[in-house]
């Protein structure tokens, strides 16, 4: 592999932290809202709506990720995410899992691409959803393909309000 | 059965709603929310979360398959959304797995310049 050597790479089934939250209505109607959704109708069908566990962003602390991660976050974008659907969860249940780092690729551009993993189980332990974010760490000064630090996307929160804010 | 395609115009992006979005998901990073640092950062203004355009992606997709049926979602960001722009999302069965699941191809574009936003795929169980 010609890619370059200094760049730090933890790997396959390393576990970058664990998150535990209950699912609020409250939560459920204010994220139904800001998605442009009819909040009657989401609670109403009493199926999560299909992003809902982005929520977990309140019970996590996405600096330290990036820093157990060794990651630049001047240079951290989400590429993208996926969900897969298990068993239903609702109002009253509390959803728990890991983050688990489960692909790693660099690129001969130096480009970093992790997969990070979260399986978030109910309390009886099945499964309810599974999520898969692409983090991507950017060389330095961009590299073609690349996205552009800024207009990439920072959604899962990987540059805190802390880092970049105060 | 057929299933017609997703073909809506959202109302457009407002910075209320990223607002809204931040507290709803926990994204405090300033530069959704704070012109000034946005501005200063190099930004032309504040702009959405990828995870607010998978949001109102999701939300639409849901409506559309029936909220009981998606198995599966998933989006790739592609560029920023801002403040007064209308998506255009889109999606269509493009293929049947043999348990019967639909396989659907989306997208977010940014109505009057076409421009793709997000690209995503969900998954409808029978």
């Amino acid at each position: 592999m010609s890619a370059p050597s200094d760049i730090a790479t933890p790997d396959v089934g390393f576990v970058v932290d664990s998150v535990s939250f209950p699912i609020e209505e409250g939560k459920l109607r204010e994220f139904a809202i800001a998605s442009g959704g009819d909040p009657d109708a989401v609670l109403a069908a009493g199926v999560l709506p299909p992003t809902f566990a982005a929520v977990a962003a309140h019970w996590r602390d996405q600096a330290a990720m990036v820093r157990v991660l060794q990651l630049d976050i001047r240079r951290v974008v989400v590429g993208g995410s996926e969900w897969e659907y298990g068993a239903p969860a609702w109002i009253g249940d509390r959803l728990t899992g890991d983050r688990v780092v489960t692909d790693v690729a660099v690129k001969s551009s130096g480009m970093l691409i992790l997969t990070l993993t979260t399986t978030l189980r109910r309390e009886d332990g099945e499964v309810a959803v599974t999520q898969r974010d692409t983090v991507i760490q950017v060389p330095p000064k961009g590299s073609p393909g690349g996205l552009a630090l800024r207009s990439g996307d920072l959604a899962q929160g990987a540059r805190s309000p802390r880092s970049v804010g105060s | 059965m057929t299933l017609a395609a997703l073909d809506v115009l959202t109302p457009p992006v407002t910075r209320t709603q990223i607002v809204r979005f931040a507290g709803a998901a926990g994204d405090f990073n300033p530069m959704h929310h704070d012109e000034p640092f946005a501005v200063a950062a190099g930004s032309e203004s504040v702009f959405a979360m990828g995870q607010l355009t998978a949001a109102i992606l999701g939300e639409a997709v849901a409506e559309w398959l029936g909220r009981d049926r998606v198995a599966g979602y998933g989006v790739r960001f592609k560029a920023k959304v801002l403040p007064d722009d209308v998506l255009h999302l889109t999606g269509r069965v493009t293929s049947v797995e043999d348990d019967g699941t639909q396989v659907c191809e989306l997208s977010a574009t940014r109505s009057g310049s076409d421009e793709v936003v997000l690209t995503g795929w969900a998954k409808a169980r029978p």
